[in-house]
């Protein structure tokens, strides 16, 4: 999760159960991601930080993108039912922008899988991390 | 601002013996995968060290989250390390040694 440039939260975790598509598995992680964007929004809220952009979500599953801002039911989605409420709910009241990033762009590929260097030094690069002689 | 683990990572390298290793570019090896009876057992003494190594990898994961994965990779054999899984954890060494100037660089946005 960034905060304007800034890496502030990461996660990657194996899927607690089985799903029966990608865009399934998708659904829960985004649900989860959603969870920990609303609670940062409260604490930096409480913390009198006003955010002055939308939080915007990045997803690398186009199935996903439709799903959450198409209302009608589809029959690979009929068994996702929380998560999928939760998600479908704060995207319709425009609380969260879901936008597509293609799998070639996806920043958080260094956790989930072992890189070439050139991908490595890319994914490093993306979280601000940095040499202490190359600042300034 | 810039957090760095770099007096702990150097600490930890000279405590491992690993000061003068052989730098690596990248965490883990992008082709090999570890599994669970790769190589042979650990004697249980090292098992107890390959345990506190990783342990002292995973404090570095606070700053490092390219880190993160190769950690976790070899945390998932903590209860039965084999030699295999030893060398990747040499592999993560070798890379801090690469990279243990590097730390998360937070920059105040413009507005």
């Amino acid at each position: 999760m960034f905060l304007g440039s800034n890496v502030i939260s990461w996660s990657a975790r194996k899927q607690p159960t089985v799903s029966r598509s990608s865009t399934e598995a998708e659904h829960k992680s985004m649900a989860n991601t959603i969870a920990e964007m609303i609670w940062l929004e409260q604490l930096l809220g409480e913390l009198g930080v006003k955010l002055k952009v939308k939080p915007r979500l990045w997803c690398d599953n186009l199935g996903f993108i439709y799903l959450a801002a198409n209302l009608a039911f589809h029959a690979r989605a009929k068994h996702i039912q929380i998560d999928f409420h939760f998600v479908r709910e704060r995207v319709t009241r425009r609380q969260i922008e879901v936008r597509f990033v293609s799998t070639e762009d996806q920043i958080a590929d260094g956790f989930t899988k072992a890189l070439s260097q050139r991908k490595f030094e890319e994914f490093k690069n993306n979280l601000n991390l940095v040499e202490k002689t190359s600042i300034d | 601002m810039l957090l760095t683990q770099e007096k702990y990572a150097m600490d930890f390298l000279s405590r491992v013996g690993m000061s003068n290793c052989k730098a690596a570019a990248t965490s883990m090896s992008s082709v090999e995968r570890l599994t669970l009876d790769d190589g042979q057992s650990l004697r249980s003494e090292d098992s107890t060290r390959y345990r506190s190594i990783v342990g002292a990898l995973q404090y570095i994961t606070l700053t490092r989250p390219d880190l993160a994965f190769a950690v976790n990779r070899v945390c998932k054999y903590l209860h039965s390390p084999t030699t295999a899984h030893w060398t990747a954890v040499k592999r993560i060494i070798r890379y801090l040694k690469y990279s243990s100037k590097v730390g998360l660089l937070f920059i105040r946005t413009l507005p």
